[in-house]
């Protein structure tokens, strides 16, 4: 849970980071640019106005020293050209790579006047034509007016200028000059440093981007696996903490569901056929929910679902509609035609709770219901309940513990042989604050698999040692399977009895099961450790609920209790007589003791002595009290 | 890696073929102008890279008998065969030559052509209208 709080925290600064990061070396690449491109255009304004002005100085002076036709001058006098091209040659400098003058002949072609090239394969003669693509010599002539170009089209050329020396207010020649790419090439150099910079900067950036999403892959991919479970594909318990930090309980009804009689499938077909059901039922539940529905398998064959109640008034509509759409699937798993129902216990107040675990609690007590009422059925935990049986009840319970509101009732248990009350049945009560009584299936299921129900527990084995020391007669105290299965439980039982196995030899331990038993091997090392403690073992309830003859052979029973539905009438149904006699002789075959509950008339009490059952007990034996 | 060399020699052999390009392309339109033939066969005297490079439609032979034209990188030690041929320089130093008739150089960066008038029409040439600018009388 920390670690999943401490990563989503981490990914949530990682959201925020990133489309900043993005941004920002977005806006510093065009910085780069735009930055380049006006240190650049600085740098080479700079160049070409220093040359302008050079241009400028010189055509001023030809204007002034050489009033008369150039052209005409030089085809008449050598010495003039030479010095003319001496003249024009100390103009030249690194930036320069060619320096030279036309003139616009009568046909509009344009020749050499001068060339102050050295290279001996570059240097034009006097005259010769100059072939141009550019239309700057063209503008020059008319305009009287400098042009710059930028040779694009040539690979050794950066800038030509074309500055126009004016004799009598016409242009009698260009003083053209190639500036060298070479300069091109130094202003990019100059500008190295502050783009090694910027680039430092972006791959940088890129960098962190490229570990941030790679840890968001990387997240992403881990998140997918840890929070699937593995055999159905849909999410695991994990993905709950990561589900309620995200998400309101309030915008959910809340599912706990359950798959009938599972054990069934996995003893009659395997464990393959179990997970084959389970994926198929997954399948399907998938199939009758929303994308914003979120389904989670719980452990074992029971399941979460979150229902996004937007637009859903009544739960029970979805809950039925998943449950008959299982019930309605033939299941094919190894060769084998399966059919399987569902429980549904709901809660659709989960927000109402005070933490997940509670609202968990609630849909699971309805569950429960729903298993009790006969399953493949839906139970909904509705307003009313909400006040009596609600979340409260946890507090409620603890609360009754603290102010001493949990009390013992004892009822008697009448022997047949010695014709006297032998021992005392311990049942547990709660009184609420007005002073009712409380029974226990009005607050056991709410409490279970809490502290407060071992706390509870510690209480009823407190209490029973007390009157075992006190009062000189034997006792039977309830407990489930799956507290005998509970390490706090029997360590308690240990610490309380291990040293006065007297006391224990006077105390039955009436287990009750309310769900399969699955680790059988486990039952009975624990049922053994009991027994070896000085402990009789009662099965109660025999014949309701899970229990069945393997009980009675795989594990070693001191004493039976006939369920009470069965006793209830016995003087009138035939077949209730036949199955109580059955049993009866069957566990005196196994030499276990039996006990038959609910005896309210005195017929019964006649015909149960016939059948030789052991024990009695019930109203017409006598009521639970408070004393004995 | 050697993906990578091979991207940056191709990029670069593109910037320098632009230029050898541009020379193959005009020296196609002039041979083509000059012999008036839609593949002229072409001698070199003696390595000119652009034509040898992009021929286009120029049939290059070893025989500067059966050439219509001559382009020259040199003046020097020309085949006697070549004598009476059509001779096109690539330097304007050729031009010094007068049997030489016109030359495309390369001069300040820059392209050049030149024909001269009068030895176009010692040869009975006559130019398309669009070599006009390059004919000096």
């Amino acid at each position: 849970m920390g670690m999943i709080l401490k990563f989503t925290k981490r990914f949530s600064l990682i959201a925020i980071l990133l489309p900043f990061m993005s941004i920002l070396s977005i806006v510093i690449y065009f910085e780069y640019t735009s930055t380049k491109k006006e240190v650049f255009s600085v740098i080479q304004k700079h160049y070409i106005d220093s040359k302008i002005e050079l241009f400028k100085n010189y055509a001023d002076y030809i204007t002034q020293n050489y009033s008369e036709n150039l052209k005409e001058k030089m085809a008449s006098d050598d010495e003039f050209i030479i010095r003319l091209e001496n003249e024009l040659s100390v103009l030249k400098d690194s930036e320069i790579k060619y320096l030279y003058i036309l003139y616009r002949d009568d046909d509009g072609k344009f020749r050499y006047l001068i060339d102050t090239t050295k290279e001996v394969e570059q240097k034009a003669e006097y005259n010769q034509k100059f072939d141009t693509q550019l239309s700057i010599w063209d503008n020059v002539y008319k305009t009287k007016i400098f042009k710059v170009a930028y040779q694009k089209e040539l690979q050794t050329l950066w800038i030509t200028i074309a500055y126009p020396i004016v004799i009598d207010g016409r242009v009698d020649a260009i003083i053209g000059s190639d500036l060298t790419y070479e300069i091109h090439q130094e202003i990019s150099n100059t500008l190295k440093p502050i783009e090694k910079v910027y680039i430092y900067v972006i791959i940088f950036i890129a960098i962190m981007l490229l570990i941030i999403y790679f840890l968001i892959f990387i997240y992403y991919k881990t998140k997918n696996k840890s929070f699937l479970d593995p055999l159905t594909k849909v999410y695991n318990r994990q993905y709950l903490d990561e589900f309620l930090q995200t998400k309101s309980l309030e915008n959910y009804f809340l599912f706990m569901i359950d798959l009938d009689f599972f054990k069934h499938i996995n003893d009659s077909y395997g464990h393959d056929a179990g997970d084959e059901v389970l994926v198929a039922v997954s399948h399907e539940i998938k199939l009758n929910i929303r994308t914003k529905d979120v389904f989670i398998r719980f452990g074992g064959e029971e399941f979460l679902l979150f229902v996004h109640n937007k637009n859903i008034k009544d739960p029970a509509i979805v809950g039925n509609r998943i449950r008959q759409a299982v019930e309605n699937i033939v299941i094919n798993a190894h060769n084998n035609q399966i059919k399987i129902t569902l429980s549904l216990g709901v809660n659709p107040f989960p927000h109402h709770s005070k933490d997940i675990d509670e609202a968990i609690k609630i849909a699971d007590e309805q569950l429960y219901i729903a298993k009790t009422l006969g399953r493949n059925r839906v139970e909904i935990f509705t307003e009313n309940t909400s006040e009596s049986k609600s979340s409260k009840r946890i507090s409620d319970v603890q609360l009754a513990i603290d102010e001493d509101r949990i009390k013992f009732a004892f009822q008697p248990i009448y022997s047949i042989k010695s014709n006297k009350i032998d021992k005392y049945e311990m049942l547990i009560r709660m009184f609420d604050i007005n002073g009712s009584i409380v029974t226990p299936d009005n607050f056991l299921p709410s409490v279970k698999h809490t502290q407060v129900y071992i706390s509870l527990t510690q209480l009823l084995i407190d209490t029973a040692l007390e009157v075992l020391i006190k009062e000189n007669i034997e006792l039977s105290i309830n407990l489930d399977l799956q507290d005998i299965l509970n390490d706090d439980i029997m360590n308690f039982l240990k610490l309380k009895f291990l040293q006065n196995k007297t006391l224990a030899s006077r105390l039955t331990i009436e287990v009750l099961e309310h769900e399969e038993i699955n680790n059988f091997s486990l039952m009975k090392e624990r049922i053994n450790i009991l027994k070896d403690m000085g402990f009789k073992i009662a099965l109660d309830d025999f014949g309701s609920g899970y229990a069945n003859f393997r009980y009675l052979m795989e594990l070693n029973l001191d004493i039976l209790k006939i369920d009470g539905t069965i006793i209830q009438g016995i003087s009138k149904d035939v077949p209730a007589y036949n199955i109580v006699k059955t049993i009866v002789g069957f566990a005196k075959s196994m030499n276990i003791k039996t006990v038959a509950e609910h005896v309210e008339i005195k017929e019964e009490m006649e015909v149960l002595k016939e059948i030789d059952v052991d024990y009695l007990q019930g109203y017409y034996l006598g009521k639970p009290a408070f004393d004995f | 890696m050697i993906k990578i060399l091979f991207f940056i020699t191709f990029i670069y052999s593109i910037v320098l073929a632009s230029d050898i390009k541009l020379a193959s392309s005009i020296f196609n339109a002039i041979a083509i102008d000059l012999t008036k033939k839609d593949k002229p066969k072409v001698y070199l005297h003696e390595n000119i890279k652009s034509i040898q490079q992009y021929p286009k439609n120029l049939d290059i032979v070893k025989n500067c008998k059966i050439a219509d034209i001559v382009i020259l990188s040199t003046i020097k030690d020309i085949p006697s065969l070549c004598k009476d041929k059509i001779l096109f320089g690539t330097r304007y130093t050729h031009l010094k030559d007068k049997r030489v008739i016109g030359a495309f150089f390369w001069q300040k960066g820059r392209p050049n052509i030149l024909f001269y008038r009068d030895r176009l029409e010692k040869r009975y040439i006559k130019l398309d209208a669009s070599f006009d600018k390059y004919i000096e009388k």
